[in-house]
């Protein structure tokens, strides 16, 4: 063989279960979409004891829904929103073959993740500062209305967990970030970078409920 | 299943839907200083429904999706119905 011979393009590794690659990128979507059902489950629990408890209490819940920062909540909303937009256009350049404008468009999502995370960082520090806090632990005087303090225990369990959920994405999209930029995301294959985008848009889909239940219900 | 490459949704799609996704973040925001009584929530959800819709739709690939891929998403929305209601009819049915 002539060394001057290029050196073969790297074809992405197919799992021995798999026939081809269109099959095993198909069989990672729709893992995903299975865990993302199973997801939406554990969210759904703690919608449905947010409703039972709003129809006890729908005037406690309203008052207490008044202690939250509606604009931070807002700006929260719109950044996650954009932070789709930047997800699903690096999903694109990836199939486009744009490597640079995949890993701008994948760590402008995962900052506005962190952004995310930061706002409500403060947030947070405000509610313990004021009392705000779940359960028991509540001393702000404002809370003492039937639910009231029942809508703060729903509110830190559904936002902490949603924020758990928000951290694990900007970790995924820090990791994949790595693999766009070794090259590994192509347009013959970027199957990891089109899972982690389903999982941030899930998470933005599930704050799209929150900001309503917990902001908007005043 | 389509193969991503293979995808009809470019850069234009996305910015139009997330233009979309504001305005309707935009209304909803306003709404809830407009006194609507029991309606405000349901309003709000609702809006907040049609923006699910177009992230799982557009963003998601979900409207170039067939068969037993929808079956999950489906699965999804079926368990919050499910335990929202139950949860609900439950307690509200005690006596």
């Amino acid at each position: 063989m002539p060394s001057s011979a290029p050196p073969p393009i790297p074809l992405p590794a197919i799992a021995e279960r798999f026939a081809d690659l269109p099959q095993q990128q198909a069989a990672s979507r729709l893992g995903m979409w299975v865990f993302l059902a199973s997801e939406t489950l554990l969210f759904a629990g703690l919608f449905g004891l947010w409703a039972t408890y709003h129809a006890h209490y729908p005037e406690g819940f309203r008052l207490a829904a008044r202690h939250n920062t509606l604009a931070l909540g807002t700006t929260n909303t719109f950044v996650l929103l954009t932070s789709s937009l930047l997800a699903a256009l690096a999903v694109w350049a990836a199939s486009q073959e744009r490597r640079r404008l995949a890993l701008a468009m994948v760590l402008g999502t995962a900052s506005l993740g962190v952004v995310f995370l930061v706002i409500k960082g403060v947030e947070y520090a405000d509610h313990v500062e004021h009392g705000l806090l779940p359960g028991r632990l509540a001393t702000a005087p404002e809370l003492d209305v039937p639910g009231g303090r029942l809508f703060y225990l729903l509110y830190w369990l559904m936002t902490g967990v949603h924020a758990l959920h928000m951290t694990a994405a900007v970790v995924l999209m820090l990791w994949v970030s790595t693999r766009v930029a070794r090259r590994r995301e192509t347009a013959h294959d970027h199957t990891r970078l089109e899972v982690c985008a389903l999982y941030w848009h899930m998470v933005d889909v599930v704050w799209l409920f929150l900001w309503p239940l917990l902001y908007l219900v005043r | 299943m389509p193969h991503s490459r293979s995808s009809s949704l470019g850069p234009g799609h996305h910015l139009l839907t997330w233009l979309a996704l504001v305005l309707l973040g935009a209304l909803s925001f306003g709404l809830s200083f407009v006194s609507l009584g029991e309606w405000s929530l349901a309003i709000a959800l609702a809006i907040a429904l049609a923006k699910a819709l177009l992230v799982a739709g557009v963003f998601m690939h979900l409207s170039e999706h067939h068969g037993s891929l929808r079956l999950w998403p489906a699965a999804g929305v079926g368990f919050v119905v499910l335990l929202v209601v139950l949860m609900t009819l439950d307690v509200a049915t005690r006596r």
